[in-house]
């Protein structure tokens, strides 16, 4: 196999999962995500003169995802979410539990970052989730470092708000969790 | 309950970025209180919750999807196809298949503004299945290679890619004229393929000339290094210098090959005049009349014939804008002594 093939599987295994999620989380759905993605690994194959273990780099490809996915929605209604973001919206309420599962408090977490305003919550997944630094994040979304510190921190704030009354519950069972990891 | 503007020092906290005494401050100001403490165990437990990653994304199934588009699906798709579709129709935009057409440029030479693609069925069960693009009279195109190199067909001229161009090597299949600015890579060797001669290159800018009627494939290399052979027997030309029946040609040299496998190369030509088509411009040096005609011919789609049949003789050297048949009319007019009576697409040449 040649170099070039085998860097760009290597970039595609490494990468697709975190670009498809943060295409999702942009799209609204998974199906369309992968669609996009893919089309972006072809376009990578296709146009791209070097391919090697850091060529595209992570930042230059979740630039490019995320930007066709703004591409695509924008002539939807969707893009009204994008453009009306709050600077204080809190996320929903969530029904308060007595005890939790495992999985439940994990889906509750989940769910409380799916519920971020958009950019920060694209911000923190990209951070937390995918494992980007504030630069590579920075450089594919055309902000400041500053910029991507502050909406981290908003974005922890919102969360420890939003599920307060599930992580009393929760710290045993997640001491278990990290220990399975 | 932890204060407001706590969070970005708990991130930094959780991601171990504090400095050792800041850390220490840090715990031990949460270590004054139990509820603090429990808190931001807390915390810590969100923190570390949202790195988990839920979802299906089978990773390997898309790669293999994507792969076999790629072999597949993209370039032999229209394998058994007959008839020929101009681009307009051929691409869909957001389609997987077919991305290469997107890299495709029409130049305008004065004719049909569209550009034929057609598939054909392989000449021989050698070949694996083709892309093949066409240009007609009084066209031309520039095409983009999956591998970044940059072809750029003349009139009248078929290149065939296969569909594994660029796994292994980069092979084409020229029937006409065109103009090559290859991409370095020498680990996959780039090889035009014209009748009885391969002429291949690891990076550079030639252009070949494998047109019916002429007796010699010809190369004229504008930068780099190129080697023109004949897959055949060997040919035995001294003059070539080099052996094997393989001639090796750097910036500013002609190679020839004729049919009976013989080789020949000029030194210090002047490319440009050989190349000056790929800018719209038509040059000829010392070039028979007859010769001139054809190439008009296909620049223009025009039917240019000779009057009087003492013309033929003649070599012309002159160099004029492919954009005005009117300007080249004249040109001829004046270089040739001559008079053009144009009647429909035919062009009538007498003293």
């Amino acid at each position: 196999m040649l170099d070039r093939e085998r860097a760009f599987d290597a970039l595609f295994r490494a990468n697709y999962a975190g670009l498809c999620r943060v295409a999702t989380r942009i799209l609204g759905s998974p199906a369309r995500a992968e669609e996009l993605v893919q089309d972006l690994f072809l376009w990578v194959w296709e146009r791209c003169p070097v391919i090697d273990e850091s060529t595209p780099s992570r930042a230059y490809l979740y630039r490019a995802a995320h930007n066709a996915a703004i591409n695509r929605i924008r002539h939807e209604r969707i893009e009204q979410r994008w453009r009306e973001e709050q600077p204080d919206a809190e996320p929903s309420e969530f029904p308060p539990a007595a005890e939790l599962e495992h999985d439940e408090l994990l889906g509750a977490v989940q769910d409380a970052i799916e519920r971020l305003p958009p950019r920060c919550g694209l911000i923190y997944t990209m951070s937390r989730r995918e494992g980007l630094t504030y630069e590579e994040i920075a450089n594919a979304l055309d902000l400041s470092v500053k910029t991507v510190e502050a909406q981290m921190a908003r974005a922890f704030r919102l969360l420890r708000k939003a599920l307060a009354p599930h992580l009393l519950a929760s710290v045993l069972i997640l001491a278990g969790l990290a220990g399975s990891q | 309950m932890l204060p407001e503007s706590i969070d970005g020092m708990l991130i930094r906290y959780f991601s171990g970025q504090l400095a050792d005494s800041e850390r220490a401050a840090f715990e031990a100001w949460i270590a004054e209180d139990p509820a603090r403490e429990v808190e931001v165990q807390r915390l810590r437990d969100l923190w570390e919750a949202s790195a988990e990653v839920t979802g299906q994304v089978d990773t390997e199934a898309a790669l293999r999807e994507l792969k076999e588009r790629l072999d597949a699906g993209r370039l032999t798709r229209r394998r058994n196809v007959a008839p020929t579709h101009p681009v307009g129709r051929a691409i869909q935009p957001g389609a997987y298949a077919w991305r290469i057409a997107a890299a495709i440029a029409l130049l305008l030479g004065g004719g049909a503004a569209w550009f034929a693609v057609r598939s054909r069925a392989p000449a021989s069960d050698q070949r694996a299945p083709m892309w093949t693009y066409a240009t007609a009279r009084a066209q031309r195109a520039t095409l983009t290679l999956p591998d970044s190199s940059k072809v750029t067909l003349n009139t009248e001229t078929r290149l065939e890619i296969p569909a594994s161009f660029g796994r292994r090597t980069r092979d084409v299949y020229l029937d006409g004229d065109a103009y090559f600015e290859v991409a370095h890579d020498h680990k996959r060797p780039f090889r035009v393929h014209t009748g009885n001669a391969v002429t291949e290159v690891i990076g550079t800018k030639f252009g070949v000339r494998a047109r019916e009627g002429e007796s010699a494939v010809q190369v004229a290399v504008a930068e780099g290094r190129v080697a023109l052979s004949s897959p055949g027997p060997l040919s035995t030309n001294a003059e070539s210098g080099n052996e094997e029946g393989r001639a090796v040609l750097e910036r500013g040299d002609v190679g020839r090959l004729a049919s009976d496998g013989r080789a020949s190369v000029a030194h210090g030509i002047d490319v440009s005049r050989i190349l000056a088509w790929t800018e719209g411009r038509l040059a000829f040096e010392r070039t028979p009349l007859p010769e001139v005609l054809a190439e008009l011919d296909r620049w223009f789609d025009r039917d240019f014939v000779l009057g009087d049949s003492s013309l033929a003789g003649l070599k012309l050297t002159t160099s004029l804008r492919g954009d005005s048949l009117a300007e080249a009319i004249a040109v001829l007019e004046a270089a040739l002594a001559v008079k053009a009576r144009v009647v429909g697409r035919t062009v009538i040449l007498k003293r």
